[in-house]
């Protein structure tokens, strides 16, 4: 195990933030931290890097126990904040350079890291503009080049792509895909499933500081009641009809409004095809339909009762 | 390693437009205005040659001219120009401010002004006090059996002891100008505002105080290593601020420091070195927003240079007559006093009583922001 949590707790005053959290990060996997804002994503990282005192467990990195003096721990991991963490009078090049060298002493190592690092994360036009005249996209990009320059083996990223454009978080993931891909142990922590479920071959779900589920994706969907979700634009349904898709076989829940049906169904297959005997069979005219899986939303929703956006 | 991040450190200050403009230009706005000020003060003050007409029966140089003509203001200077002329002559002078006034003289000198101001209250003055020893003098020669040439001549010279009681009681190059207590108060103002720096280099080093900080604090650098050479490109750009108001005040406003270099230096570094300190301890020390710290920290810079006399001279000298520990705790206040033994003592013991009080501060403050920063770990971030 690259890291090992076991049984944290820390609180604050009478709030308890983590309950006896359990991780454990394997070798070379995008490992993912799911859960809605103050569920303890940060405050479980922040103790992990030992920035945080904790009350409760254990902590170790690459195998051995992570303190406040581990410098040799530190050397090799990366850590990308969720607030931008760069100097404001430092150009892009001279913040990269700065950070690369609180971990690398040789000054020509150090410069070109930095060049790599600038490449990495495309930022060659922008080497002397000083952050304030960055975008917010190209901000997170400079946040992400000084926390990986040094290539460490494991990168830790807190919410990397909070208020950034559509765009700009595409470019982030593929950036963090490409490090997993270069041999770099990656955890990453957002409240946005779409983000995790895309780029995190294992996920921890969070929330009240607990790990309440982990596995894949597809484990974790495995682990509700849930089966696809289903959208027909169908046009004027009668009450009683509604109730009659409901006593389909594997039919959850029936919704209608703004003529769109949607309907959950329970684990099983074919349950598209019962549907469509069920339109056709009692003339009902229908338009375009849409399936989906259950989404780490879902298996959230089913587990806690509430939304992961709550 | 270390002087790279020393040299980055410096880079990344001297862009810090905001801070450099406290320190750099803003002593030298205060400097300026100050001089504006108190130039005009001491100009106002000061006393010039007064042009002065007299007027003789038979046109010539009299015994009272020549005693008029002989008083000095200083070595250099006389307190009177005295011009022979008509009476027609000074009557137009006078109407035509040429003159302060004029004098004819008779059997007695008899002044005749314009307007009453300094001047004519000089001169009026020194005609009252002629007239005055003249007549004790004749008094004591009616009385006893002297030779009239010589007690014209010993009236000559009691006379010319009018012109102590004007020459400027300067001693040495010593200028005893209370003025000076502002400039050296500017120059404390400019060490205080060490502060500033100090507290920067504690937020940006903290975990709990900033998101450069939290970055700091994972990376493998040990924290005082960092803080050092974070400390010490402060220290130097302050350092330079101190100087370069120095230089400024000294060259360009000719503002006397007194010719003991070195001990200028140690007073300025040793002021900086509290101010950093100061400042480095109100960022630790008190547990409010980064605002509100920065609020609570001009509040201790500007009311100790008020306490010092920057704004009322009068009140270093109340606070040193009635509550003189202020004085020991208020690093402007040594530093202004500091400065003012350099300029006018010969002697060390009040200097090294005001820069020892400046090291012990410094260790108390530099001992306080130590211990709450050396830790590694933060209970909240």
């Amino acid at each position: 195990m690259i890291v090992e949590v076991k049984n944290l707790v820390k609180r604050y005053d009478k709030l308890l933030a983590l309950d006896h959290l359990n991780l454990a990060v394997k070798k070379g996997e995008i490992f993912g931290l799911l859960g809605p804002n103050g569920s303890g994503k940060t405050t479980a990282i922040n103790c992990i890097l030992s920035l945080l005192k904790y009350d409760k467990g254990s902590i170790e990195i690459f195998g051995k126990p992570m303190r406040p003096d581990a410098y040799d721990i530190k050397k090799n991991i990366g850590i990308i904040m969720q607030n931008v963490a760069v100097f404001e009078e430092l150009t892009v090049y001279e913040n990269i350079s700065y950070f690369c060298s609180l971990y690398v002493k040789d000054k020509k190592e150090v410069k070109q890291l930095t060049e790599e690092a600038i490449v990495f994360v495309s930022l060659q036009d922008f080497t002397k503009f000083l952050p304030k005249k960055l975008s917010g996209g190209l901000l997170r990009r400079l946040n992400i080049a000084c926390g990986i320059a040094h290539k460490p083996g494991l990168i830790i990223l807190d919410e990397p792509t909070i208020a950034v454009d559509p765009q700009s978080r595409n470019k982030i993931l593929e950036r963090i895909k490409k490090l997993n891909e270069n041999g770099a142990t990656v955890i990453y922590t957002s409240h946005y499933m779409e983000e995790v479920e895309q780029l995190c071959s294992r996920i921890s779900i969070i929330d009240k500081g607990k790990v309440i589920a982990t596995g894949t994706k597809d484990e974790l969907k495995n682990m509700i009641s849930l089966g696809e979700k289903i959208t027909v634009e169908a046009y004027n349904l009668k009450e009683e009809q509604l109730d009659e898709m409901m006593r389909i076989s594997n039919i959850a829940q029936v919704d209608y409004s703004d003529n769109l049906l949607e309907i959950k169904s329970k684990k099983g297959k074919n349950n598209l095809i019962h549907i469509l005997d069920y339109l056709q069979s009692h003339d009902i005219n229908f338009g375009k339909i849409f399936t989906e899986m259950p989404t780490l939303n879902d298996v959230f929703l089913e587990i806690t009762g509430k939304e992961l956006r709550d | 390693m270390a002087f790279q991040l020393y040299k980055t450190r410096i880079k990344c200050l001297c862009r810090n437009y905001e801070i450099i403009f406290w320190s750099f230009g803003f002593p030298l706005f205060l400097a300026i205005f100050f001089y504006m000020g108190f130039n005009n003060l001491a100009k106002g003050e000061s006393i010039d040659t007064i042009p002065v007409a007299a007027v003789t029966e038979d046109g010539g140089e009299n015994e009272f001219i020549r005693t008029m003509e002989a008083v000095q203001i200083t070595k250099d200077k006389r307190l009177f120009k005295v011009e022979l002329k008509t009476l027609d002559d000074a009557r137009a002078m006078l109407q035509n401010d040429k003159i302060a006034g004029y004098i004819v003289y008779s059997d007695k000198p008899v002044l005749h002004i314009k307007n009453m101001g300094i001047e004519q209250s000089i001169v009026k003055s020194f005609v009252d006090s002629y007239l005055s020893r003249k007549g004790t003098i004749n008094n004591i020669s009616n009385s006893i059996d002297i030779n009239q040439e010589e007690a014209n001549k010993d009236f000559t010279d009691v006379l010319a002891g009018y012109k102590d009681y004007l020459v400027d009681g300067r001693a040495g190059d010593k200028n005893p100008d209370y003025t000076l207590i502002y400039f050296y108060t500017i120059i404390a103002l400019t060490c205080m505002f060490g502060t500033n720096w100090g507290f920067r280099e504690m937020v940006d080093i903290q975990a709990n105080q900033s998101a450069v900080g939290a970055r700091i604090n994972i990376s493998p650098v040990h924290k005082m290593k960092l803080l050092s050479c974070n400390l010490l490109a402060a220290f130097t750009l302050h350092y330079l601020s101190i100087l370069f108001l120095l230089a400024f005040l000294n060259k360009v406003l000719r503002i006397e420091l007194g010719q003991r270099t070195g001990m200028i230096l140690l007073t300025c570094m040793l002021g900086s070195f509290c101010g950093i300190a100061l400042g480095a301890m109100v960022c630790v020390a008190v547990k409010t927003n980064v605002k509100v710290r920065g609020a609570i920290l001009n509040v201790i810079v500007m009311g100790g240079g008020f306490l010092s006399g920057m704004m009322i001279v009068d009140v270093k000298y109340m606070i040193a007559a009635k509550a003189p520990f202020v004085g020991y705790l208020n690093p402007s206040s040594l530093i202004t006093d500091a400065f003012y033994c350099l300029y006018y003592y010969d002697g060390y013991n009040r200097l090294f009583e005001n820069l020892f009080m400046l090291c012990i501060l410094t260790v108390v403050f530099g001992a306080v922001a130590y211990f709450e920063i050396r830790r590694r770990e933060y209970a909240s971030i």
